[in-house]
Formats: C-alpha cells, sequence, structure tokens
C-alpha cells in the first residue's frame, strides 16, 4: 500500500503549489489542471500497487505516462486560436460524473453475492485453558464461504471479524486470537482485518481459526486457604463479523454476534 | 480587527462551503469508496482526471 504513502507525501507540496498557481495568476483553470496531474500520478501509482503489476506493465505504464505528459505539456505551450464558446465541455462533464454515479451503484450492490456460514454449535472449554499445544493451523470454530454470481468484483460486507470471550454477570470481555485464512491461505496477524474481494465466478472460502499457542484467560482472585488461582468463568465466545471498523468486543452483545459457542465448565487451575 | 473589518460575508460562505464539499469528500470516501471493487476505484479515479481536465478546460474557455 505504497500509494497512500506517496499520496500523502505529495498532497502538502500539491496544496502549496496550488496556493502559489492561484496567488500568482488567480486562474482557477490552472488549478484544476494541476489536480488532473495529481489525480494521474496517484492513478498510476494506485494500479501498479493494488494491481501488483508484473516489470512489463510497469515499464509501459511509466513510458506511457512519459510520453502523456511530455506531449501535455508541449500542447499546453503551443499558441491556440481563440474558439467560440461551446457546451460540449459542460455536457463532457455531465456525462462522467452520470459514469461515475453509475458506477458507484454498481460496485455497492451485493445482491450476486452468496454467503454460507458454517460456525461450530461448541467449543471445549479445555481448548481454551489447557496446556496442550494447539495445532499449527489453529483452532478451527467456522468457515464462510462467499460465491460471486454478479459479472462484477464484490466485495464482501464482512471485512473484519473478531473473537471474545464473554462473561454474561460480569460484562468484562477478553479478546481471542482469531486467524482468518482465505482459500486456505494464512492471510492476515490481526484479529481484525479486511477481506479482499471475491471476482466474478469465483468463490471464496473463509476460515476461521482460534490461533497461537494456548489462550490465556486471566486470574480473577487467589484463593489464600487452598492456593488456588481462580480464574475468570466465561460463559461464551462470541464470533462476529461485521463491515465497520468499530467492531470491538467492548460493544459486542450477545444478540448481535452469529454462532455463540457456550462454554458451561467453570475453570479453577492450579500450578 | 481590521481584518475582521475586511471580511466579506460571501467569502466566509465561500469557505464554509468549501469546508462542507471537503469534508463531505472524505465522508464518501471513508465510508463509501472504501467498498468498492479496485476495478471500479480505478475505473473512478479515471474518470476524476476527465472532470478535472474538462473543468479545466471549460474554464480556460472563460478565462476563469
Amino acid at each position: 500500500m505504497w500509494w497512500q504513502v506517496l499520496f500523502w507525501a505529495l498532497l502538502v507540496p500539491v496544496l502549496i503549489v496550488l496556493g502559489i498557481i492561484y496567488g500568482t495568476n488567480k486562474k482557477l483553470y490552472k488549478l484544476f489542471q494541476v489536480l488532473a496531474t495529481f489525480t494521474y500520478v496517484i492513478t498510476v501509482a494506485y494500479v501498479i500497487d493494488v494491481f501488483s503489476l508484473g516489470r512489463n506493465w510497469v515499464l509501459g505504464l511509466l513510458v506511457f505516462s512519459a510520453i502523456l505528459m511530455i506531449a501535455m505539456g508541449y500542447s499546453l505551450t503551443r499558441p491556440r486560436k481563440q474558439k467560440k464558446r461551446s457546451k460540449a465541455y459542460l455536457y463532457g462533464l455531465g456525462a462522467l460524473l452520470v459514469v461515475m454515479l453509475l458506477l458507484i451503484v454498481l460496485g455497492s450492490l451485493r445482491s450476486g453475492l452468496i454467503r454460507d456460514e458454517a460456525i461450530v454449535q461448541s467449543l471445549p472449554r479445555s481448548v481454551l485453558v489447557t496446556e496442550g499445544k494447539m495445532p499449527e493451523q489453529g483452532f478451527s470454530v467456522g468457515s464462510i464461504t462467499y460465491t460471486n454470481t454478479f459479472p462484477l468484483p464484490i466485495v464482501s460486507p464482512d471485512q473484519y471479524f473478531v473473537a471474545c470471550l464473554h462473561d454474561a454477570q460480569q460484562d468484562a470481555p477478553y479478546y481471542i486470537d482469531l486467524q482468518v485464512r482465505v482459500n486456505g491461505k494464512y492471510r492476515y496477524e490481526e484479529y481484525q482485518e479486511p477481506f479482499t474481494e471475491v471476482m466474478p465466478g469465483e468463490t471464496k472460502t473463509l476460515q476461521l481459526a482460534i490461533s497461537g499457542a494456548p489462550l490465556p484467560v486471566r486470574p480473577e482472585t487467589v484463593n489464600a486457604t487452598t492456593g488456588t488461582d481462580l480464574y475468570r468463568q466465561y460463559d461464551a465466545l462470541l464470533l462476529a463479523s461485521s463491515s465497520d471498523t468499530a467492531l470491538s468486543c467492548e460493544t459486542l452483545v450477545e444478540s448481535k454476534a452469529r454462532g455463540i459457542l457456550i462454554l458451561n465448565r467453570s475453570i479453577s487451575l492450579t500450578d | 480587527m481590521t481584518f475582521l473589518m475586511a471580511l466579506r460575508l460571501e467569502h466566509v460562505l465561500y469557505s464554509l462551503g468549501g469546508l462542507f464539499a471537503a469534508a463531505a469528500i472524505i465522508y464518501f470516501a471513508w465510508e463509501y469508496l472504501v467498498l468498492l471493487p479496485r476495478v471500479i476505484k480505478t475505473a473512478l479515479l479515471i474518470l476524476l482526471i476527465g472532470v478535472f481536465v474538462l473543468v479545466a478546460h471549460h474554464l480556460k474557455e472563460r478565462d476563469v
């Protein structure tokens, strides 16, 4: 995602240049010429970065951009005959804006995305607290399959995932590391990370697994007489997905969670 | 004080309008554009270049 770095790095110099140009010429059209050039540079960077273009494509795009910029510079310096005012530019502008709006609407449609969810109904509490090693792939808690039947790529609405141990009485959720694999490939380190888009005709399966070493459960109190650590008793593991970045254990309530995994036994562990 | 007296109401309104427009664009990008597929985003960027070029031509024709 280096194009974002380039965008923010160029934004301030471009704003300064815009200020200088308007201050010296008082011509608005020059500002739009600079904005068009800036947008072009960002578009090239975005395409190269996001689509992970091969070296031939990158070279071709760079050469094309060089020729285009030189040609544009040359045409701007050439004296032109004064044309009659026409409304053609305004019509063109209207047409472009309509196309942009249509693309936004088309890109937002998710009717062609079929979602199939298979979340396990229960999970042994021992999975969370035993000293035994977890499998390398983590402990599977389910999967979500997306199939795109729409002719355009669709971004899944489930972009962020969170798993939390929940205590109904004390209402103190505890974050659990969740691995998200896409078509078997491990993608993310964090439990909340964006999910990529599904291409037309493609099926993508997200495997959700509790990851890593035995998961810690915080000690609540120490029993002085027996020397036993009493661990907090969690009632459920909540698993939720959302397109909202604000998804968190604190804001998650049971009614919103999908696939509630009930853990019935209380935990009392000794050293 | 002199600066405030020289401040014209229309300039204040223009500035407010600009701020609202910028806020709307940023909010739109944050909440909606982020969920669009990459192909659509690329097409929108290319069309945006066209929008800027056409606006520039239109303004240049009128010497604005």
